[in-house]
């Protein structure tokens, strides 16, 4: 297990639903991750600027208070040190122009919550750092 | 003697010299005074023969005594003049006899001629007449049960030309068995009297078989009430029968047209009022599109007046907003005698307000030529909309249910995957029933959306190059638990000339999945599944046969409705959505390609689709199927 050697990995988990919240942190914290779990876009830019940036972050597209995932990115992808954190969004609602969206701005993964196992998502994850880790 | 005799002669001379009708007046009034029938022989002839030779005995015999005494006695002188006298006398007697005998006789001679050429006359004329009127002449001698047929009827009958007597059984034998019996009854009623006169029609057998009908007509003479003779005459009717049955024919014919016209006309009056009063909106047109007819509804939905709309042509309701494919496509069934409908009508009314239309034209032809074209036009804007809303709040409502969805799914795979401790057994059997449930709900849901997008004309196709058998294979290889459970064999028939083609990879993979993931569901164990991806110029060809449940034919052309599953498959299976072959069917078309089936019960079932190889159009829409 080479995530047990490593330093714990930080995950900003931007997650409106506070069920699906807790299964992601659950999820991610059996993983061996830290995660910090936002459900606005405000938060999550707050938390980005009290840590000094994460090692990856889950993304909804749907999110309490103003703005979605979308606006999130934007901000991310045109900051210099938090423009290289891999996204993975995953949510129910998107639609096919908002993937495209996404995709053209960097993000590293559209997922359909209902549609994937918590496990296959937080695998893809793990081996998005992996692949990273090893460049 | 003399005396008594003259008067009764001269009496007899008088008579006959008299006209028929004279005689016939004679006759009562003689016939009332006793006196005999002017028709028997005259009489007297016979005294005379008689007489006339005693006469000359008897005065033979006194000549020879007058001339044997006279010489002896004192007249001796006076015999010349006594023989001569006597003579004299005598002769005068027997001429006066002669004179008034002979007369009558000859009258009667010379009637009696006259009659007989009169009645030779009259018996040749009947003939001719019986000749002339097509009848035969027989006689029923009905004591001896003998019938006589005279040689013009035997000619009738197809016999030579020849009189024939014959047993009744003759008769009898050539009537039509069918009209035997009423011939029968017929005779039998008019030899006892009960009927005036024998009349009858009936079919007669000709000596080649062939059956004439003929009207048959006599009467009988009786003594008492013992019939003696019945004789009559027997035409042939055939040709008045045959155009009396064409006439009769003809007659029904004409009756039932005239029913059938007035009913025509009536149902004209009924269809008349009906598309008059009728509150969809109909048109008729000339082939040319000219406007013929407008019912009532048909002005208020377009604001124009009949009198407006007569005579121009359609186009004045015509809209930008109807794409014009729609209208080549209109005019491309139509002259050709097909029916078109469409939904996607817009059209413009006088005050310049629109609507969207559903429109139906129908081509009315004569002989196999179109004389006009009726139109069909209902206001669906307001039915849209609530579609539209409907199909919106499915989207909605789908999207809403898959968070809860989520986090089913999440928190039972967390707890299957021991997270939080180990579960014992029937824990587990439990969890992964939630779990099952769930994805079952989840493909509900996707389907249900992808169905709302492509009634909503949302969906998008996004072309991409891809290999349509690498999409196949992924599919099988996610059904292979299934295939492997069930003991299935799978053939794959690819040809590799195929290559990269450019469609939607997702729609491609929703076709693939769906007929491959029914052709396991609905096969049994053992079954056999035949994927094959080849090319048929100008197409992309994809067929998956199964030797499986199969799809009864009573429910083949429900088969691409929304939420339809097969009865069979239904008892047999309780999963599936119903929507996944009105998915596929919807991807295809979209794809300007084609789509259908073959299948029987307990015999499989086999897909096709042909794609364009030219590849999917891109179509843009704000959602993807998933």
């Amino acid at each position: 297990m080479s995530s047990m050697q490593e330093p714990t990995r930080k995950i900003l988990v931007l997650e409106d639903e506070r069920q699906l919240a807790k299964a992601v942190r659950e999820a991610f914290s059996e993983r061996g991750f830290e995660p910090i779990v936002v459900s606005t876009v405000d938060d999550g830019i707050k938390q980005l600027e009290n840590m000094g940036g994460v090692d990856v972050i889950w993304l909804d597209h749907y999110l309490l208070g103003s703005g979605n995932g979308l606006d999130f990115v934007v901000q991310v992808k045109n900051h210099p040190e938090w423009k290289n954190i891999p996204i993975f969004v995953v949510s129910n609602t998107a639609s096919t122009t908002n993937v495209r969206s996404y995709l053209q701005l960097g993000v590293s993964n559209y997922y359909t919550k209902s549609d994937f196992d918590i496990n296959q998502i937080v695998n893809d994850i793990e081996y998005a750092l992996a692949q990273s880790a090893g460049v | 003697m003399l005396p008594a005799i003259f008067p009764t002669f001269r009496y007899r001379m008088v008579k006959q010299g008299c006209t028929m009708t004279e005689r016939n007046m004679d006759e009562s009034r003689t016939g009332s005074r006793g006196e005999r029938p002017p028709e028997r022989l005259p009489s007297g002839g016979l005294v005379i023969i008689v007489l006339v030779p005693i006469i000359l005995l008897v005065v033979g015999g006194f000549l020879t005594w007058v001339v044997w005494t006279f010489p002896g006695t004192g007249y001796a002188e006076y015999l010349p003049w006594a023989v001569g006298g006597i003579s004299f006398l005598t002769a005068l007697t027997i001429l006066g006899m002669f004179v008034s005998v002979l007369p009558p006789y000859f009258a009667f001679a010379k009637d009696a001629r006259r009659k007989i050429a009169r009645a030779l006359a009259q018996a040749s004329e009947a003939e001719l007449a019986l000749r002339g009127s097509g009848a035969g002449y027989w006689d029923y001698r009905v004591p001896q049960n003998e019938i006589f047929f005279s040689g013009h009827l035997m000619a009738m009958l197809g016999y030579g030309d020849r009189d024939l007597s014959e047993k009744m059984a003759f008769w009898l034998e050539s009537i039509h068995p069918d009209d035997l019996e009423g011939v029968k009854r017929t005779m039998d009623y008019h030899l006892k009297k009960r009927t005036p006169e024998y009349a009858v029609e009936y079919r007669i057998k000709k000596q080649n078989g062939e059956y004439i009908w003929v009207e048959d007509r006599g009467r009988a003479m009786f003594d008492g009430n013992a019939p003696l003779r019945c004789a009559g005459i027997m035409r042939d009717i055939s040709n008045e029968k045959r155009v009396q049955e064409v006439l009769q024919s003809r007659t029904t014919e004409l009756e039932e047209a005239r029913v059938k016209i007035e009913a025509e006309i009536q149902n004209v009056k009924k269809f008349q009022k009906a598309v008059d009063s009728s509150t969809e909106a109909v048109a008729i047109t000339k082939p040319d599109a000219t406007i013929i007819y407008v019912n009532e509804a048909w002005e208020k939905l377009n604001g124009h007046s009949a009198d407006e709309a007569l005579g121009r042509n359609p186009k004045l309701l015509k809209n930008d907003k109807t794409k014009p494919e729609i209208f080549q496509e209109m005019w491309e069934k139509i002259t050709a005698g097909y029916t078109f409908r469409t939904e996607d009508l817009f059209n413009r009314r006088k005050d310049g307000s629109e609507y969207q239309a559903e429109f139906s034209i129908f081509p009315i032809s004569d002989n196999g030529q179109i004389i006009f074209y009726v139109s069909v036009c209902q206001d669906i804007t307001q039915r849209k909309e609530i579609d539209r809303a409907k199909t919106e709040f499915v989207s909605l409502a789908s999207h809403q249910l898959r968070t809860p969805l989520s986090a089913i799914r999440w928190y039972s795979e967390m707890l299957l995957s021991k997270y939080v401790g180990e579960l014992n057994e029937k824990q587990k059997q439990y969890v992964k029933e939630i779990y099952a449930g769930n994805l079952r709900m989840v493909d509900l849901v996707n389907a249900l959306l992808n169905v709302s997008r492509i009634d909503l004309g949302t969906f998008a196709i996004e072309p991409e190059p891809v290999d349509p058998m690498e999409i196949s294979d992924s599919v099988l290889m996610e059904l292979t638990p299934q295939i492997t459970e069930k003991q299935q064999t799978v053939t794959r028939i690819y040809d590799p000339s195929v290559g990269t083609y450019s469609a939607d990879p997702k729609l491609l993979r929703i076709i693939f999945q769906n007929f491959l993931s029914n052709s396991v569901k609905y096969t049994q164990a053992g079954g056999h599944v035949e994927v094959e991806v080849s090319k048929r110029d100008p197409d992309l060809y994809i067929r998956v046969s199964d030797n499986g449940y199969g799809i009864p034919i009573s429910q083949h052309d429900k088969i691409f409705e929304k939420l339809f599953r097969a009865d069979n498959v239904r008892q047999k299976d309780t999963e599936g959505t119903g929507l996944g072959m009105y998915i596929v069917k919807a991807i295809v078309e979209a794809s300007g390609g084609r789509i259908w089936f073959e299948s029987e019960e307990n015999n499989g079932t086999t897909f096709h689709v042909l794609l364009p190889l030219a590849g999917m159009p891109k179509k843009t829409g704000s959602k993807g199927l998933s």
